[in-house]
């Protein structure tokens, strides 16, 4: 079994998809989802937050506040598709107001690609190379996940998707290690002070 | 001789028995397989043409074992429906269980989910509203203490045409069935047409001992308007099948309507629903009962057609090449007609298996390793590839070492 200290797992990224309008009784509608993720220093990414419901907007900014407040999240990212921009102005006018700091990044979704397609784009290398982790009690993500793209409800996942999309990929060690390696050669070679080079050793 | 026989009168002599009628009762249990079971009581019934019943050889109606072969029917819906309305095409292994599970009351609500063509229609549909009118008062094993003929039970299906198919052979039964109308002359009409106050191809009103709002069979069609009925039992029977998979509206005023349609139960404590049903489409209706409503049983087994290698039916799909031929015949709608998994690789692009999951524990997260992450930690610190500028990395730069520059063409002059 192997233990990652939830500390470890810096910085943190979390995405929203506000969805418009209230719970209906009528027929299918999606629903606003909020989900945060954090990676290691593999590049595995562990989904520390996934939350989906039909809210008032109210409500959902409410939300917004509690979950950056908990996982402190680097970046906020909220699609801003059409008038999805107007919905992240309010909100960062209400946090102004409130002076309070709120790292919201307004996404655009492209419109030229289908929706399943970027979904997939982002989830299959993760999900063929065993790269993302859930929690057990993430029971709808995990059904979103597996019933894809046959579910008509594919919030979470295009959640899951969006916030992947922004947790820039995890750079291989050894890229470092080659330019240090490089560099304190250089060093030795050049004659260089002891100390410069304990200096450039420790970056 | 173990079978059950018709005679007219008695100076006639025995009539020989119609093919349709089967032998002795059928065994009600799965397992030992048949021929390791231990025999069962043969049985003989005679039904004179007065429509009283008696055990063959015995002068009198009414004897002990016409009784006891009553009670039994009475307590097995499978007995019932193979020796009564003589369902001769189910399969004991399959159908045995199956039964058990429908009739067992409580859970009060219960769904079916099996493949197409098991005959879970058959058995929901049409012999259990049967099974349900004739239980007497000291032994109802749906509804205790009350007579089964003052059962009113509501039978839905998709279309209203989809629900009256199920009706008629309750009809048919209760009219024609010389068993049914010899063990149980309290259930039936002489005459129906004549007698019943209600009796038509959606409706018909059983000679019960008081008069409710609610006939005793009812057929309705997915969306009818349902207030003011409260009957006993409800049968949902494949509310969603490819209209409503083509259409997520369509699903979801199913999905509503019989969430709406079991609050209408005449007691919500004690009334009884059941569903049948196949998997459609991913977010369907069975889909959303198993999510959100955990009072419900699902039954765990006789989802697929296949089960630990073997044909669950084979009595239907025994035939060499079954499962390839409706593999072909049925494409992608095959996994979810015949083997009910919205979880199948040629439907869905991420499979179960490859997720991942972790415990968090206090502020630490807990996850098993596999070699997947042995496979990361070493493409993440396997050595650069060896570039031709590494060797000349931290030279200085002179006419050896711009020579093979110029020679690995890295330098560019400019004219």
């Amino acid at each position: 079994m192997t233990t990652i200290n939830l500390a470890d797992l810096q910085p943190v990224w979390a995405f929203c998809d506000p969805a418009s309008g209230e719970a209906s009784l009528k027929r299918v509608a999606s629903r606003s989802a909020i989900v945060v993720a954090a990676p290691d220093h593999l590049g595995r990414i562990f989904v520390l937050y996934a939350w989906a419901a039909r809210i008032p907007a109210g409500d959902l900014m409410e939300r917004i506040y509690a979950v950056n407040e908990r996982f402190a999240p680097k970046s906020f990212g909220i699609e801003s598709n059409g008038l999805q921009t107007l919905y992240k102005g309010a909100i960062l006018r209400d946090a102004s107001l409130r002076e309070r700091h709120l790292p919201l990044v307004g996404i655009k979704q492209p419109t030229t690609q289908q929706k399943d397609n970027r979904i997939r784009g982002y989830l299959q290398p993760l999900i063929g190379n065993g790269k993302l982790f859930l929690r057990k009690d993430m029971v709808e993500l995990q059904h979103e996940i597996v019933t894809f793209p046959m579910n008509p409800q594919k919030d979470l996942v295009d959640a899951l998707a969006s916030v992947c999309g922004m947790i820039p990929a995890a750079k291989p060690r050894r890229r470092f290690d080659v330019e240090r390696e490089a560099k304190l050669e250089y060093l030795r070679r050049s004659g260089a002070p002891l100390a410069e080079v304990e200096a450039a050793a420790k970056g | 001789m173990s079978r059950v026989r018709t005679k007219k009168t008695a100076d006639e002599g025995w009539l020989k028995p119609p093919p349709r009628r089967p032998g002795p009762l059928p065994p009600d249990t799965v397992t030992p397989p048949a021929e390791a079971e231990p025999p069962l009581p043969s049985f003989e019934v005679v039904v004179e043409k007065s429509g009283q019943i008696r055990q063959a050889g015995a002068s009198q109606a009414e004897g002990e074992e016409v009784r006891r072969t009553r009670a039994r029917l009475e307590g097995s819906l499978y007995q019932f429906a193979r020796v009564v309305l003589d369902y001769h095409w189910l399969a004991p292994k399959l159908h045995v269980p199956v039964c058990r599970f429908i009739q067992t009351c409580p859970p009060r609500r219960k769904f079916l989910l099996m493949p197409r063509g098991h005959c879970k229609s058959t058995l929901v549909a049409q012999a259990l509203p049967l099974h349900m009118a004739i239980q007497p008062a000291e032994r109802n094993i749906y509804l205790p203490g009350e007579p089964g003929v003052d059962v009113t039970v509501l039978i839905v299906g998709e279309r209203l045409e989809r629900a009256q198919d199920n009706f008629r052979p309750i009809q048919a039964a209760l009219q024609e069935n010389e068993l049914l109308r010899a063990f149980w002359p309290h259930v039936v009409w002489e005459n129906p047409r004549r007698e019943a106050k209600k009796w038509n191809d959606s409706e018909m009103i059983l000679p019960r001992s008081r008069e409710f709002t609610d006939p005793s069979f009812r057929a309705v069609g997915m969306g009818a308007a349902l207030a003011g009925s409260h009957p006993k039992g409800m049968i949902f029977d494949d509310l969603t099948t490819e209209a409503a998979a083509n259409s997520p509206p369509e699903m979801q005023k199913a999905i509503n309507w019989s969430k709406n349609a079991t609050a209408m139960l005449f007691d919500q404590q004690f009334g009884l629903i059941w569903y049948t049903g196949t998997r459609w489409a991913v977010a369907d209706l069975p889909d959303h009962r198993m999510q959100n409503s955990p009072e419900i049983q699902f039954n765990k087994r006789w989802r697929s057609m296949v089960e630990d290698g073997e044909i669950i039916y084979p009595n239907k799909f025994g035939y060499e090449g079954a499962v390839e031929s409706l593999q072909k015949e049925h494409g992608v709608m095959f996994p979810l007609l015949y083997m009910n998994s919205v979880g199948d690789s040629t439907l869905t692009d991420f499979s179960e298996s490859d997720l991942r999951f972790y415990n968090l524990v206090g502020d630490e997260l807990e996850f098993e390793e596999n070699e997947l992450d042995a496979q990361l930690v070493k493409d993440m610190n396997t050595p650069a590839r060896k570039s031709d500028l590494d060797s000349l990395r931290g030279r200085p730069l002179d006419a050896q070492t711009y020579a093979l520059l110029r020679l690995q063409n890295h330098v560019r002059v400019r004219s």
